[in-house]
């Protein structure tokens, strides 16, 4: 037996977005990262077939769905359903998810009909033609003339059609009420004709007394959403002067936290000549003595990667130094340094002030720098030795 | 001059007053006000005009929209007259009894 | 659809943190801790710019899509609904990235401030709006 009603969406946002992240994961897998590649375009693979379409069919009393070639179905029983409607919900993506009344199956656009069973139950299936499918469900579940309803369908579908491309010029919030109103107004006009009544002809007189569409644009009005209020001068002056004060506040909070830093600066500096320079961070390590020049203990990574003493008692980071000191300002820590020479080369153990040692008491770790210039440009320096 | 289109034109112009007088004398969906609309000499409207009237009156807060079940069908929305519309209508009336008074004053040629 | 307020304060608060972000910039040392642990311990790093930038234009993405989608898809959706929705939600997503951008910057200058006194808050009231809302919004539409 043939279907009696049997409709393919093509979920045009699922194809897109699928292909994209497998060109993406093919970038990865270039990139190197196969482990990462490879789960990713099976996901994106599993996700194309399942979801590039979504098929609707009405056929020997029953309705069913399915999403790709056939992958994950649901039939629901002609006899068991209520009526339709247009799901009136709100979206919030694509595939399959639970909306607070019931679950809805959808693949692209945002278009779903309601089908409402006996028990009370709902489930909402994404379509792009509602009104045919409608008319379709309710004319197979409730026995109506397929020739007619589906006539009916037709001259409904048009007029909407109509409507809306209408609205859409106004592009009134409410657009998508109104619309829907329009449909229940149409299914109660056509509930009043008697089977005899039911023509090509009354269908178009009833289109005709609903009116043109484009007086539903002029009558719907400013496409403004009732809690707006007007955007007038002197709220956007007000909030201009809010905005401002709020970013002229950020920009002075800082200062007025650190201001210890002008005390600290003005502090007698006692040079060392020894500090002053770029270093590079080579290793971390819970005490001076288990450095070893060339072995790395520290398998993370570093927060501290470089940092340059300046002869001013600055240095490229937060901290301030002196001998024997480097100072943070903000932490209000100071912090011992140890200069070492190892294996013909230059260490700094930076005894770091870490939230454990301040807050915990716990013993400070070093961080082990290397020094790479004498000079303190912050670009490259010819020569640097900087560690392998 | 078209008669009929000046005939519609005001209907249309009328929606507003027209629509919240029917819904100070209780709610009422939006099928159900055409028929009662329809069976007034001179104010049968295009049937889908009310529902961009309605979506504009619950914009600017004068009416409300809730829901009601059926017996032969899906819930039916209905519409109601909130207080701010309640307020709105008393000063339309006001303000239509005078354009009465008006139109009867120059139509008599009182005062010119 | 003309601009609403709520639209004009997210607006307004993206040129505060863009204006805060280029302020800041010279300021932010090469490598910025940008990702914090349960403990408040800095556990994600970024480049300067990349740190610095990633908030503003997550908030410019979002606010073109808060200010682009209801006017574009009214007719679709129940777009009255949606308005509402992502009205708050901008609202909320541009305090808590403008809180979130300058507890990045006050770290990476040395003021060390615990990131959950920021973030949280923030995160319960997104949350709870997101699921306030649809609750609600999804059982007023489907009765209609």
């Amino acid at each position: 037996m043939n279907a009696q009603y049997r409709h393919s969406q093509p979920g045009y946002l699922s194809i897109v977005i699928s292909l994209i992240l497998i060109a993406f994961s093919g970038f990865i897998y270039l990139l190197g990262g196969l482990a990462a590649a490879i789960p990713m375009f099976l996901i994106c693979l599993f996700i194309l077939v399942f979801s590039y379409k979504l098929t609707v069919e009405i056929k020997e009393g029953f309705l069913k769905f399915w999403f790709g070639p056939g992958l994950f179905w649901k039939t629901i029983p002609l006899e068991q359903i209520a009526y339709c409607q247009p799901f009136k919900g709100v979206f919030g993506g694509w595939g399959i998810r639970y909306v607070f009344d019931g679950w809805l199956y959808n693949v692209s656009g945002f278009k779903a009909v309601t089908v409402v069973l006996k028990s009370g139950k709902k489930i909402h299936i994404g379509t792009d033609q509602p009104e045919l499918l409608i008319e379709a469900i309710n004319s197979a579940a409730h026995g109506a003339a397929t020739e007619v309803s589906s006539m009916w369908a037709e001259v409904k579908a048009d007029y909407l059609k109509r409507v809306e491309q209408a609205l859409s010029a106004n592009r009134h919030p409410r657009s998508f009420e109104i619309l829907a109103d329009v449909s229940s107004h149409l299914d109660s006009r056509f509930a009043e004709l008697k089977p005899q009544e039911q023509t090509w002809e009354n269908f178009q007189k009833i289109t005709t007394e609903m009116g043109p569409p484009a007086e539903y644009a002029e009558l719907v009005g400013d496409a403004r959403s009732p809690d707006q209020k007007g955007v007038s001068a002197g709220f956007v002056i007000a909030l201009i002067m809010i905005l401002a004060a709020v970013a002229a506040g950020m920009v002075f909070l800082p200062k007025l936290l650190k201001k210890d830093d002008s005390n600290l600066s003005k502090q007698v500096i006692v040079n060392d000549p020894n500090l002053i320079g770029k270093w590079q961070t080579v290793d971390f390590v819970d005490d001076i003595n288990n450095y070893k020049p060339g072995e790395k203990r520290w398998t993370g990574d570093f927060f501290l990667k470089q940092l340059i003493f300046y002869e001013n008692g600055q240095t490229s980071g937060p901290w301030l130094w002196t001998k024997e000191e480097i100072i943070h300002p903000g932490d209000k820590t100071a912090a011992h340094y140890y200069i070492r020479e190892m294996n013909g080369s230059t260490y700094l153990f930076f005894e770091w002030m870490s939230g454990d040692v301040t807050i915990r008491g716990m013993k400070p770790k070093f961080y082990v720098l290397q020094k790479v210039s004498q000079s303190t440009n912050e670009g490259e320096d010819q020569n640097a030795n900087y560690p392998k | 001059m078209n008669l009929e289109n000046w005939q519609i034109q005001l209907r249309k112009g009328l929606l507003d007053i027209v629509v919240l007088n029917l819904l100070n004398h209780g709610s009422s969906h939006g099928y159900e006000m055409v028929q009662k609309m329809k069976r007034i000499e001179g104010l049968q409207i295009r049937e889908g005009n009310i529902y961009p009237v309605l979506a504009r009156l619950e914009t600017d807060g004068l009416v409300a929209s809730y829901s009601q079940p059926s017996v032969d069908g899906p819930p039916r929305k209905y519409f109601e007259l909130t207080q701010t519309g309640k307020r709105a209508l008393e000063d339309m009336n006001k303000h239509w009894e005078l354009i009465i008074a008006s139109i009867e004053a120059i139509r008599k040629g009182a005062g010119l | 659809m003309r601009i609403t307020r709520n639209e004009l304060v997210c607006i307004g608060i993206l040129i505060v943190i863009s204006i805060i972000s280029a302020y800041f910039y010279p300021q932010m040392p090469q490598r910025m801790a940008t990702h914090w642990d349960f403990w408040g311990n800095p556990n994600g790093y970024m480049q300067r710019l990349g740190a610095i930038i990633l908030m503003p234009l997550i908030l410019l993405a979002f606010n073109i899509a808060a200010i682009v989608v209801p006017r574009v898809a009214s007719v679709w959706a129940n777009i009255e609904a949606l308005r509402k929705f992502f009205s708050g939600l901008n609202i909320i997503l541009s305090v808590l990235l403008l809180m979130v951008q300058y507890h990045i910057i006050l770290w990476n200058i040395g003021i060390k401030i615990n990131p959950g006194f920021i973030a949280m808050p923030m995160i319960v009231v997104l949350l709870s709006w997101i699921i306030y809302f649809f609750y609600k919004a999804n059982r007023k539409a489907n009765s209609l």
